[in-house]
This record gives structure tokens, sequence and C-alpha cells, in this order.
């Protein structure tokens, strides 16, 4: 693949390794997950990182969070990044700790001003921190929070001011679109695309007639490869991709099939630039 | 100093306290019956992390007993590990100060607590500088452990017994032994004589000959068997420890 990545997980077992074609052009893990592992994980990761360039996408950095930045965790994210030399880190424009208590999820950062300015002041430490970019994921979410603007209008101010990296996950435009009732194209148009640095494609499973959960235990359906096809249409210039897949782990030639897809309908819209 | 108004903060610390307690926030703006949705999604990572990590705590418990510390450990626990897979360690605090009833009707919750964690965080555990050792002469040579390993003790045999079988006549003084090998990073655990634990414990400060381990642990304690009467059962021993990873050659 030359522009398709797969997300690691320890479930897939020996199968990563020996499944024929499955060659991702990188493949992304959750510094949460792997620093301070040592024994047979270590052993695994090593050698994943022979093979493949590594991303990584972070779980608990909550930047939208109340409580100050945790600066034990930054310092083990930016170990284990420079112990693996890894240039890629990307994390979830939401917030996950509260009153020192981690809740494991990713909750809706209220769209208001002064989160704004509470987010993009964070992003500056960050990047100045891990002396990386930092590339922020728009998030599913189920409800908004004491919202003051349109989502649109949050994301777009927090990218415009701090200048941070744009994850473009496409599943959750879609997901957003669908639960709160808007046209995921439209969002699309509207969204300040410039700072696009990573696209993430996953699947999800709908639960009642209002409402899709974000799961990442089923394949990408039809509307969401159209949604990926209309977005990447619309940036000037190729941007890694990954397939996610967290549950419901299928044979990993399934996810070979999905990953080729994605690569067929990127490598039609990158064609001139990748011939470069 | 924040540059989140107090009632953006609020806001934020409602949503997160009520996906914990489940007390009615109130919340601005939100869309009805979808905050229940991220108090499922919470529970269920915790509940999730707990039983993957517990799972023979969650089959000595009964059910509703397992579902009840599960919901209180929920519900009363501030999470702190940023890393979700050891954030499970701190149910065994939880239940040690929280949870004296089932204490009481189960002793042994604790010791088995302990020894499941042990299992994940000597499986998980960063890798440990392994000296280099030439060992010539195995009966006379200094032994080295392998310093990935941690030595336990029990009031219960949680390390031997289905701990449904276990009984508070088990009380005692029980030894274990855990350690990851270099080869496949395998887990193992061994009973341990108090006798054993003492030398294994010597053994974890410097390399000893097999002969000299003996005389100190046996100068600690009230044991006054001649090594040379020993001699051949503990080299056994050694020996297929070595086999299993336990020692550096």
């Amino acid at each position: 693949m030359q522009h398709v990545g797969l997300g690691y997980r320890k479930d897939f077992g020996e199968a990563f390794f020996e499944t024929p074609g499955l060659e991702p052009a990188f493949v992304e893990v959750a510094p949460e997950n792997w620093f301070g592992v040592g024994g047979y994980w270590r052993k695994q990761l090593e050698r994943v990182a022979e093979r493949y360039p590594i991303y990584t996408h972070g779980l608990s950095l909550s930047i939208g969070s109340p409580d100050p930045l945790d600066r034990s965790l930054l310092r083990n994210i930016k170990t284990f990044l420079d112990d693996w030399e890894i240039d890629v880190y990307s994390e979830h424009l939401s917030y996950s700790q509260v009153d020192n208590a981690h809740l494991y999820d990713l909750l809706p950062i209220p769209f208001r001003k002064d989160a704004i300015a509470h987010v993009v002041d964070r992003i500056d430490q960050v990047q100045n921190f891990l002396g990386r970019p930092l590339i922020l994921e728009i998030v599913s979410y189920y409800t908004p929070l004491a919202a003051e603007m349109t989502e649109l209008e949050f994301i777009n101010e927090i990218l415009q001011q701090s200048g941070c990296g744009l994850l473009f996950d496409i599943n959750n435009i879609y997901v957003n679109a669908f639960n709160h009732g808007y046209d995921a194209k439209a969002f699309i148009d509207g969204l300040h695309k410039k700072n696009v640095r990573y696209i993430h494609m996953a699947g999800h499973e709908q639960v009642a007639d209002d409402l899709i959960i974000d799961t990442h235990g089923e394949a990408i359906i039809n509307p969401v490869y159209d949604l990926y096809a209309y977005a990447i249409q619309q940036l000037d210039a190729p941007v890694p991709i990954l397939l996610e897949r967290d549950f419901n782990i299928p044979e990993l030639d399934a996810l070979k099939m999905e990953m080729q897809q994605l690569e067929a309908i990127a490598q039609a819209q990158w064609k001139h630039v990748d011939a470069e | 100093m924040s540059m989140l108004s107090k009632h953006t903060h609020q806001q934020q610390a409602q949503l997160a306290a009520y996906c914990r307690d489940g007390e009615t926030p109130t919340l601005e703006g939100i869309t009805a019956g979808r905050i229940a949705t991220y108090r499922r999604l919470v529970f269920n990572n915790v509940r999730d992390a707990l039983d993957r990590s517990y799972p023979l705590a969650k089959n000595a418990l009964r059910t509703k007993e397992w579902a009840v510390l599960v919901n209180d450990f929920f519900e009363q626990h501030r999470c702190a590990h940023p890393q979700i897979w050891r954030m499970p360690e701190e149910l065994i605090g939880f239940v040690e100060h929280n949870q004296a009833s089932l204490k009481v009707k189960h002793p042994f919750i604790i010791d088995l607590l302990t020894f499941e964690w042990k299992e994940i965080e000597l499986h998980m555990m960063p890798n440990k500088s392994i000296p280099k050792v030439a060992c010539k002469d195995p009966r006379k040579d200094a032994w080295v452990l392998n310093p990935e390993h941690e030595i336990m003790r029990f009031s219960y045999p949680v390390h031997q017994k289905n701990a449904r079988m276990i009984t508070p006549s088990d009380q005692g003084d029980y030894h274990c032994l855990g350690f990851r090998d270099q080869t496949e990073g395998k887990v193992h655990f061994i009973n341990l004589t108090p006798l054993l634990a003492n030398i294994l414990e010597l053994l974890a400060e410097a390399a000893l000959p097999i002969e000299t381990a003996y005389n100190k642990a046996t100068a600690q304690s009230d044991v006054s068997t001649a090594y040379s009467d020993v001699a051949p059962a503990l080299f056994t021993f050694y020996e297929k420890m070595q086999v299993k990873g336990l020692f550096i050659r």
C-alpha cells in the first residue's frame, strides 16, 4: 500500500505478520498501550517497527479537560516517540479526564469561546513539550454540551488559531451528521481543510433509529466510502489514511480488502501527484 | 491560570461526574437521552478492563457480588492511571479500603486480586537489564537470578487452589514466586517454602553459590539441616528452575 495504514492491535496475533499482501503503508499504535511495556509485547512491537513506519494516536491527553495537562503522561509519550523515532502524534479533540478521574472515553468539549482559548493554549503547550506538531481528530459526539456556536465554527476556530493538524475522521463526520441531523458534505465543504494531515476510516454501529455509535467494530459502509471519496477530492496533496478496527476483528484478509478499496480510491484521486 | 470560565468548567465536570455516579446533572443544551450513552460507554470501558484483568476473582465471587463490586468501584473511585490497562491495579486498594464486608466474606480476596494483578504486571513490566554470566561449575559458582521476578507472600493459597475451594482453615503463610522467562516472555508461578523464599530473596540482592545462599538463609531461620543433606535436592531444584528461565546462565 502506498497511502493506507492499519491500526495495529494485539488481537491480530501472528496473522499480522503472515497474511500475504497485508502490507500497510504504516501502522498506528496508541502510545498509552505501549509505553513502559517490555517482554513479549515489546518484542512484537519491535517486529512491527522493523517492517513498517509507526504513527501514533493517543488516548488520554484530554486536550479539552478542565484539569491541568498531565506532565507525567506527556513525558512518557515523548520518551516513547523519541525512543521509537516516531514523528506522527495525533490525539482527539475531546476530554476524558476531570477532577483527576480518567473516564477512558471521549467526552464532547463545549463549543464555546473560552474552550477554544483553553484548547489553543494547551495545543501550544503540548507541541512545545513534545517537539512535534499535534494532529487533532474530529471526534464522534452523541450530544453537544452548553454550545454557543456550531461544531464547525468551533473546530475551524481552533484550527485557525492554533495552526495544529487536523485528523480528518470521515466516519466520525458521517456519524455526527447522522446523530445531529446535518449534512456531512456541507460540513466537509465548510471545514478548514488546509490543516488536514491525516485521515481515519472505520466502521460503526447503528443502535437506534436516530443513533449511531462509533464502535470501530464493523466494516466500513458504502456511504462512508462515498464520503471519503468526496473528502479526498477536496485535498490538494496526499495524506496518510488509516483503517481502524478495534472490536469484532475479522480475518485479516477482510481488513486487507478494505484497505485495498481505500487505496484504490486514494490512488485514483492522487495519481497525478503520486506520479511526480 | 485556566482560560475556561467557571461555567464551562462546571458543565464539563458535571457531565464527567454523571458518567461515573449517574446523578442527574444540570447540563445545558444537551440532546435528550444521549448522555446515558456516555455513561454506558464509560462504564463498559471500566468493567471490561476489570473483567479482563481479574477472571479468577470474578469467578470466585457470585455474579451479583462481582457486579456490585465493579459498580461500586466505578461510581466511587477516581481512576488515576492514564493507561487503561494499568487501571485495574487500583481495584486492589479500593477493596482494601472500601469493601470491609467483602473482605470478611471472602478473606482471600486481596491475595487473589494481588496474584492476578502480579501476573499482568510481570508480563508487561519494562525489560530489566540481564547480566551476562559465565558459570562454569554450577555446584560452586554463583547463580544469577532472573531480575524479572517478584516474590509474594499470601495468607491464603490463591496461587495453588481454586479460590472457591479456599476455606478459613487454609489461612497460613504462603510464599509464591512469579517470574517472566526471557525467551517467550511468559509468566510462571511457583510455590515456595519459607526457606526457598529466603534463599531467593538473598539471590535477588546478589548472585551467590548454592551453598552460600543456603547457609545464609538457614542462619536467619530455625532450619538446622546441614547443607550436605539437602544439596542434591537443592541442586535439582536450581537446575529445574534454570530450564524454566528463573536463573541466568
